[in-house]
Formats: C-alpha cells, sequence, structure tokens
C-alpha cells in the first residue's frame, strides 16, 4: 500500500516504530512493497516484542474468522439452486 | 482508484427481483456453466453483506444480484470477480432504497456454526483455546458497528482493503483506521482479560 522509502542495499533495517505503523497492512497482506515486507518479516523474527504484537494479532484474526462464518444451511441451499437453475 | 470493472448500465435494466431467466439466448453453455463454477464460491459473502442492508429480504438481494451479473456475465472482463459481484450487489441495494443497518453480523440463534475448513485444520487454529476464541467474539461484539463491519468484512469475508471500502462505500484509508483501531480495542479487551499479554 504504501512507498517503505527503504534502502535497496539494507532492505532488512527498520525500526520498530516502522514495523508497527505497517503491522496491520502486513498480516492482511495488504502491502505491495515487497522490501518492505521482507524488512517487516526480517524484524518480526529478530524483534521479540515486535514479534510477539504479531502473533497476538494473528492469533486474534484466525480465532475472528474461525467464529464468525455462520451461513444457513437452508438458505445457502436455495441460493444454489437458484444459481442452477439460472443455466 | 477502485480496480472494480463496474457494472453501470449493464445491470441498471435488470430484471424483477422475482423473475428467473431460463438462459440467455446465444450464451454457450459453457459460458454459463463458467458463471455457475465461479459465482457459486462467492455465495456467503454475498449473503453476508446483503444481511448487512437488510437481513429479511437478504436472499431476495442475492437473487437479485445473481440474476443481473448472469446477465453481464457476457460484459464481465474476468478481473476482480468478488468486487464486481458486490458492487452489483450494492447498487442493487442503493437503487432499492435498502439501508445499511449497524452490523454485519447475522442472527446467530437462527444461524448454523460452519467453521472454515481451512482454518480447522491449521496448526494456529489447533493452539486456540476455546476461552480466547470466544471471547475474541464477545469483544467484536462490543465494538461499535463501524469497527465492526470493517473487522468482518476483512476478516470474516476475507475481503481486500479496497473491496471493503467499495462495499461500504468509504475510502480505503477509512476502513484501515476502523479496522486497525477495532482489531486494537479487541487486543485490549483480551488483555483486560489476562488471556493476551499488555501494550508493548
Amino acid at each position: 500500500m504504501r512507498d517503505s522509502g527503504l534502502d535497496k542495499d539494507e532492505p532488512k533495517s527498520i525500526h520498530c516504530r516502522t514495523a508497527a505503523r505497517a503491522l496491520q497492512q502486513y498480516l492482511d497482506s495488504e502491502i505491495r512493497d515487497e522490501l518492505l515486507v521482507t524488512a517487516i518479516s526480517f524484524h518480526l523474527e529478530l524483534c521479540r516484542d515486535c514479534g510477539m504484537e504479531a502473533e497476538t494479532y494473528s492469533r486474534i484474526k484466525v480465532a475472528i474468522a474461525s467464529e464468525g462464518r455462520a451461513f444457513d444451511s437452508e438458505t445457502m441451499a436455495r441460493l444454489n439452486r437458484f444459481l442452477d437453475d439460472l443455466l | 482508484m477502485s480496480a472494480i470493472s463496474e457494472p453501470g448500465s449493464s445491470i441498471s435494466d435488470g430484471p424483477d427481483s422475482g423473475s428467473l431467466p431460463s438462459g440467455i439466448p446465444g450464451e454457450s453453455k459453457t459460458q454459463r456453466l463458467g458463471f455457475t463454477e465461479s459465482v457459486r464460491p462467492e455465495i456467503p459473502i454475498l449473503l453476508h453483506v446483503a444481511r448487512s442492508y437488510n437481513s429479511a429480504d437478504a436472499e431476495d438481494l442475492v437473487q437479485e444480484t445473481l440474476t443481473k451479473a448472469f446477465r453481464a456475465w457476457d460484459k464481465f472482463d474476468g478481473r476482480y470477480l468478488r468486487a464486481w459481484l458486490l458492487t452489483i450487489l450494492r447498487n442493487t441495494a442503493i437503487n432499492a432504497g435498502r439501508k445499511r443497518i449497524p452490523s454485519l453480523t447475522g442472527d446467530s440463534e437462527t444461524l448454523e456454526q460452519q467453521p472454515d475448513s481451512s482454518l480447522a485444520a491449521s496448526p494456529q487454529d489447533l493452539l486456540e483455546s476455546n476461552d480466547f476464541v470466544a471471547n475474541v467474539k464477545k469483544a467484536i461484539l462490543g465494538l461499535s458497528s463501524h469497527y465492526r463491519n470493517a473487522v468482518e468484512l476483512v476478516d470474516i469475508d476475507g475481503l481486500s482493503y479496497q473491496e471493503a471500502a467499495d462495499v461500504m462505500g468509504i475510502p480505503v484509508g477509512t476502513i484501515m483506521s476502523r479496522l486497525h483501531r477495532g482489531r486494537r480495542q479487541v487486543k485490549e479487551v483480551l488483555a483486560k482479560q489476562g488471556l493476551i499479554g499488555g501494550e508493548q
């Protein structure tokens, strides 16, 4: 989503503040700048606090997703039949 | 900024919600089969988003969306299918005067839980305690509707920031802000309950 402005010769050197600012986009795979993605990955491996922060948000994301999918099976069946009937 | 191919006039004269098309003359069977195969996986997300407009007629809204998408299928450029479908759904809802309701969360009493199998199989998911998941859910329900909608669209429906922004009709930056604040509030609730560590 953003231009990291990282030095191409040292793409893995970022501060905690930079990592924290981009963490949510990183976890959502929304960062297009590959240098920044690499830099954040590297930082999260080395920095215990940032790594734990990333792990916490990852757990929250997984918990939300696993708990939140709730479909009415009858409604889904009707909509699938409707889709088939379009043919 | 949007990468969505706006259906625009191709859907504006779409069929009434109750009418069932019996097929489009000139459309090849292969094209039509391609439509159903491509669109079927998107039905849960369409239904979920449709409920945010009006849970009572969400099914009708999805049917209208499917019908219009089917009729416009030959005009679809093949890119960003989900965003294209959600745009049709949103336009259909707006044209019908449907208004958004605060939460995307469905009526849990009438819903049958179907956990995502891809998540159920992950090692990370196996580490999640029932307490943790239950408390995350409670924390989500405690969020303001703006934050909750953003979190649900991205984390439950798997929409990109741009797709979620298009669904809600707000800028991407606003989605990001709401998403991040919503997650932070969930984290703070969990920290107070001692389920995770506090702020760095």
